[in-house]
Formats: C-alpha cells, structure tokens, sequence
C-alpha cells in the first residue's frame, strides 16, 4: 500500500515537473531576476551593474514617472468607475424580457470582438478636430444652439486627442465602446437575482429604485467588486491605446503616458532594462496595494449568497 | 496484452520522464542557441533584413544571385519588418544572426559602443573598398570611434519640396524657391490659406506645417555632441534661436489649430498624401518622397526642390542622413561568409538595382554607383549635392539616440504649447540627457576596468 502511494505520489510528481520546471524557469527566476535588475543599470547588452537604490532614488525626480503615474491613477479612478456604471446602465437596460432583447445584447457586445489596435485606430478618426464624426456633430450641434439662444450659448469643440485637456476623457469616451464584455458578466450576475426577492421588497412597497438598491445591489455586490479588481489592475496597466494613439510617445505634452507605456519605453526603446525593472516593481506594489483596499472596503458591502 | 493496474505508475513514470527528457533537450536546445551550420553541406548565413512584400522580393533577387556565385554558402534571409524589437531581444540573448541590414543610423553607436558588433575595418583593408569611394558624410555616419562598424546600399538625405503649381496660384515664381529663412517664412505665409479668407478661421491649406525641431536645429547650427568631451550641446544659443523661431511662426498660425489641421492628414504613402493633395505646399521630408511621388500623383504634378533655409548664422545646405545599414553582430559565427555577404549587397551594382518601383529609392552611397546615368537627372544631382555638403550632418554618435529624438519633441511640444519656455525646456534637456549618456559611458566604461 505504502509502496503504490509512493508510487503515484511520483508519478504525479513527475507529470507536473514540466510545468514546475516552466514556472521556475519562465516565471519565478525571471521575477526574482527582476528584483536584482532593478538595483542596476542594465541596458540588454553588457552586463548588468550594481548601482543601489539609484534607479529608484532617480525614479523620485523623474517628471515623466510622475507624469506617467498621474495618468494611470487618472484613467483607473475615473476610466474604471465611468466604465462599471456605464456598463451596469446597459445591463440593467437588456435586463428584460422582451422580444429582441438578445439581438440589443448582440449589438452592444460586438464591439468587444474588435481587437484593440483596431478600436483606437477608428477612434482615432471619430475624435479627429477636424474631420472626425465627433466634431461634426458637435459643430452641428453648436449652429443649432448658437441660432437658438443668439449667440449667446456655444457648444465647445475639443481637439480631443490633440489637446491634452481632452485626451484623458477621450481614451475613456473610446473604453466605453468596449463597455460590453463588463455589461455580459453584470446581466449574468442581475438574471441570477431571485424574482422573489424582488417580490417581497414589492410588498414591502419598494418602488424601483429602492429594489435595485437593496435587492439587486446587494445581490450583485460579488460580481461587482470582481469588475472593479479587474478594472483597477486593467487600468494600472493600460498602453495598447496610447501606444497606438500616439505613436508611443504619450504625446500631447505627456498626457497619455501612461504607466505601463513609460515602462516599456525605457526597457525597449530607451535600452535601460534596470530602470524599467524598478518601475514595474513599484507598479507591482502600487497594484497590490489598491487591490489589498478594495479588498478591505469592500468586505463590508459584498454579500455572497452561499453566506 | 491487457494492462494490468499495477502497470500503470510505470508506464505513467516512464511517460513523465520521456516528456521531461524532451523538455529537457529542447531547453538545451534552446539556451545553446543551435541552429543548423550548414544546409545541404553548404554552411548557413542567417541575413535579418526590415523590408517586406515587393521590396523583400528585390532583396532576395540579390542574395538568390550571390547564393548561385557562392557553392558553399547559403544565405537564408529572414523579414523582421514592423518588429524591430526582435533585434534587441536578439543582441540581449547572443543569439543573433550572421549579418543583419536592421541597425539604423541613429542605433549604430548603441550597438558599437557596447561592443555588440564587428568592426569592419579589418575587411575593408583587405577589400577595394576606400573611404574616398564614400561621399565623405556617408563614410562618417558608418564609424563609432575610430572603427567603421556598417556599410549601406542607399542613404535618406532630408531637403524641402515645393508644389510650383501653388506658387504659380499665388503669383510666386515656382522656378524660385525660397533662399532665406525670411523669405521662407514670407511665402509660407502666403501660400497658407483659411476658409473664407479669415485668418482666424479654419486652415485650408498650409504654406508650410512647422515642426521637426531636431532637423530645423541642425540648420541653425546646435553641435549636438562633443566626442572629445562626451557633453551633449543642445542648451546653446542655436537651439533657443530655433525654438524662438519655430514657436513665432507656430503661433502665427495657432499651435492648437496647426496640430488639428495636421491630424487629419492622409497616409503618406497614399493619394491622399498632404503633399500630393495640396493641402500642404512645401514639405521637409526625405529623398523617399521621390517614390512616393511616382506611385500616387497624378502625372501633371508638378514640384521643385531647394536646401532647407538657414539662418545667416546657420548652416547654409544642411541635410540630415537616415538609412538602415549591413551589420555583422559580435556574436556571428560566419564573420568572414557574413562580409563576404555585405560586400556584395552594398555592392555599386547592387546599390544602384535595389528600387522597386519606377525610379530609383535613393541614391547610392558609393559615388561611383551615383554617377550612373539614371541619377544624372535634376532631381539626383540635387541629392548627391546635398550628400556633398559639408553641413550633411549622420546622426550624433552618442548612446540612447532613440531616447534624445524623444525628448527633443517633447520639448518642442512643451515650448511651442506655451508651457515651457525654450531657455527652461533646453537646460532641462541637457541637464537630463547628460545624466543619462553619463550613466552609459560610466557603465561601460566600468565594465571595461571589470574584464581587465
């Protein structure tokens, strides 16, 4: 007996050994490689340098790191809340029993199917001042009101991506075309609520409001605090819509470099792999601080049913 | 035979090592970086090159010719267009190929300086190449140091073009390009025109899109790097000359409504080309544009050419030189089989076959091969002048050049954005920089003491 437990406990032991072996080799060493990395300069090429804390104390004056760092916690505390609300407006929308709902579904999760390289280049042109379909219509927009209150209303027309003021609001304006795939995981969690739930909050005489805000909420609070983890981690990384809309540079003025892009300049682009590294492990920190928050906040007002 | 359960644990462990012994030799395999020598008993030269679909089809023309000439050798060329990060990841792994036409200009000192390539001296002592073979900026963009570390088919030169058929429009005389940085200034002016004719209203067309601080810095005469002293000299009386003189002009016209009116700018390589469209009379840009051209005007499209304008104190007929060039890796096998290769591909014959499309790419860096006859038109002439020119200028030969051309548009967008003024955004530059290209050469140069 002894034997064939020893036996399988090998044998199991030996399956997993491959991926043991890929985690230590392909995941854990290059972490850990990291961490040294990030006490050194380190350009790819020569060999790696012990320079300290230099990396990090350099990282404390570096306008752009701060810069960069801003953006992120712009596009995560602003971007990710927009997004869940919008999106939860649009579960809350095609949670009905209608006919045709599931083409409305459809159409509104579709736009998640388009890569993202892609969604930035066509928003690209929507928020384009000058020929894009976003200003046209605001310009529409704007004669209509002007003539309407003589002059004295005006609809302002933004440079979007061109002007720093704007960029910020338009990458998130472009996040919510993808608002879909979080809407999709919202309808699942609100068609799971109980009918009878909201039965006896109607007895109670709960209106509306007051059923999705006691009944529905709580319902769904699992649901919605596993959107929001993912949106704040998603948004500490953002960079594919930077990256695309402004070449990689974060230009205007460096106001879409973001975290993750600036990180990623200076490991490929600008050959200072160490410093990269010393950014990604504040970024590591930063991530599992916010989440170890969101953790601690929310464990109040999240409500599992098996409970 | 019916497996019996007892048997299972065996064969599972004698499965489990197979798959481990296989993983195993493909991480050996991997590290190791092997890779066949040889094919069909001839040995293998790996050739990394940036060019894809027509273009590639050129190059491979070439190298299935020197393939025929060479029994022993086998070249096996690979595209890594759009993903010249591989190119790194190749360096930083050893793993790199035999010879590669993927190093740019402005990296060529990364590399060099880092010891990642083979100095070519050696070869080209031993060949009929000479340095007077060269226009003499061209020989200069191939050294770091004192060592030659690349040689090229065809170099980019940048210039201004105009569209006489806009300068006939507006009464100006389109055999007469601008000759001053005023009269420049002047006719961009007027060649610009609003809708309905208010110069506070929306652009129409532009005489001239401001911009490119880097290259307008080399006309007023910014000396960029002193090698002797390793210090960078961008916080100069030029530089600020240059910014105060872009950002007067920017302003002009709004920086705000130039950057929205250049955003919707068409894809240069198409028909809707700012250039080709009118949208834009007179354009910066490189002797590519020639192709460019070709492919996409119409046939009775007219345009002239002239040196970028300077200051009186500038640098009269400045150019800039681009261009990726032929490298042979530190960490190549087949150095000997690799220059044999580079030899051939930068070759007056090849240099001057190489264009795809009706006219030539660009005019080859061997001077011989630029005299040929298809380059005795105007337009050539013009270019090899510009080579000629003692103000061609190869890009500064110090590190993290990538990051330097970053940082000198961020600091035009500050400026020219009313942020930052261009006393402030150059010292911040500089001070900056330096620290930077410090760390480099104190890397290195540590690294060097290390190994002694």
């Amino acid at each position: 007996m002894r034997q064939s437990i020893s036996n399988e406990y090998l044998t199991g032991l030996l399956f997993v050994l491959p991926w043991i072996a890929g985690f230590f080799i392909w995941i854990l060493f290059p972490l850990g490689y990291s961490v040294y990395l990030s006490f050194c300069t380190y350009d790819g090429l020569t060999a790696p340098l012990w320079v300290g804390t230099r990396n990090y104390t350099r990282l404390a004056s570096d306008e752009q790191f701060w810069k960069s760092l801003w953006n992120t916690v712009y596009i995560t505390f602003i971007g990710v809340p927009v997004g869940l609300f919008f999106s939860l407006c649009l579960a809350f929308a095609l949670n009905q029993k209608r006919r045709g709902i599931s083409v409305y579904r459809t159409i509104i999760y579709l736009p998640c199917l388009t890569p993202v390289v892609a969604m930035a280049v066509l928003w690209m042109w929507l928020l384009n001042p000058e020929v894009g379909l976003v200003n046209a219509l605001l310009r529409k927009t704007d004669t209509f009101v002007a003539a309407w209150s003589a002059g004295m209303l005006r609809v302002p027309i933004p440079g979007w991506l061109n002007d720093p003021l704007f960029s910020k609001p338009a990458l998130i304006l472009m996040g919510l075309w993808g608002a879909g795939g979080t809407m999709l995981i919202f309808l699942a969690a609100l068609q799971d609520v109980p009918l009878s739930l909201f039965e006896s909050a109607e007895i109670d005489g709960a209106g509306w409001f007051h059923k999705q805000l006691h009944v529905t909420l709580p319902l769904i609070s699992p649901v919605l605090f596993y959107n929001i983890l993912v949106g704040v981690i998603g948004g500490f990384q953002y960079f594919t819509q930077s990256y695309v809309i402004s070449s990689g540079t974060g230009a205007p003025q460096d106001s879409t470099l973001f975290y993750a892009l600036y990180l990623f300049n200076n490991a490929f682009p600008f050959w200072k792999m160490g410093y990269a590294s010393a950014m990604a492990w504040i970024l590591f920190f930063i991530t599992l601080g916010i989440s170890f928050v969101v953790f601690r906040l929310s464990a109040r007002h999240i409500h599992y049913q098996g409970e | 035979m019916p497996l019996k359960r007892g048997h299972l644990p065996m064969i599972s462990a004698s499965a489990a090592v197979a798959v481990m012994l296989v993983l195993a030799c493909a991480l050996v395999y991997t590290f190791s970086g092997a890779r066949p020598a040889t094919a069909g008993g001839r040995t293998q030269i790996t050739f990394w090159v940036g060019w894809a679909g027509k273009e590639l089809d050129v190059i491979q023309r070439f190298v299935d010719e020197f393939n025929r000439a060479h029994p022993n050798l086998y070249v096996k060329t690979t595209s890594i267009a759009n993903s010249y990060q591989k190119m790194k990841i190749a360096f930083a792994g050893n793993d790199t190929p035999d010879v590669c036409a993927t190093v740019w200009t402005h990296e060529l000192a990364d590399y060099a300086l880092r010891g990642a390539l083979t100095p070519l001296d050696e070869y080209i002592a031993h060949s009929t190449r000479r340095p007077s073979d060269y226009y003499p900026a061209v020989w200069e963009t191939y050294k770091v140091g004192n060592h030659i570390y690349a040689l090229n088919q065809t170099m980019i030169t940048f210039f201004m073009m105009y569209n006489k058929r806009i300068f006939r429009e507006e009464g100006l005389d389109p055999e007469r390009p601008p000759r001053t940085l005023e009269e420049f200034d002047d006719m961009a002016w007027r060649l610009t025109k609003f809708r309905g004719g208010d110069s506070k209203g929306e652009l129409k067309r532009l005489g001239f899109a401001y911009g490119n601080a880097f290259i307008w810095s080399i006309a007023f005469g910014t000396p960029f790097w002193n090698p002797e002293t390793r210090k960078i000299g961008v916080d100069c009386p030029q530089t600020i000359r240059c910014l105060k003189w872009l950002k007067s002009n920017t302003d002009r016209y709004n920086y705000q409504r130039l950057r929205a009116f250049q955003s919707a700018f068409g894809n240069a390589s198409s028909p809707n080309n700012p250039f080709i469209s009118g949208k834009v009379a007179m354009i910066l840009d490189g002797d590519w544009y020639r192709s460019i051209i070709d492919e996409y005007a119409p046939a009775d499209f007219e345009y002239g050419w002239f040196p970028i304008p300077a200051p009186p104190e500038g640098r009269t007929a400045s150019t800039y030189l681009m261009s990726s060039m032929f490298v042979i890796p530190a960490a190549s096998r087949h150095k000997d089989a690799a220059w044999l290769l580079i030899e051939w591909m930068t070759s007056a014959y090849v240099s001057c076959n190489v264009h795809v499309g009706k006219s030539p790419g660009g005019l080859p860096s061997l001077r011989a091969a630029a005299a040929e006859p298809e380059y005795r038109e105007p337009y050539w002439q013009f270019v090899s002048a510009m080579l000629s020119s003692p103000n061609a200028m190869p890009p500064p030969k110090f590190p993290l050049f990538e990051r330097f051309i970053s940082d000198y548009s961020r600091m035009e967008d500050y400026v020219l954005s009313n942020v930052k003024k261009p006393e402030e955004a150059a010292a911040e530059l500089q001070r900056n920089f330096q620290t930077e290209v410090d760390t480099v050469f104190a890397s290195i140069g540590l690294q060097d003491k290390r190994e002694k």
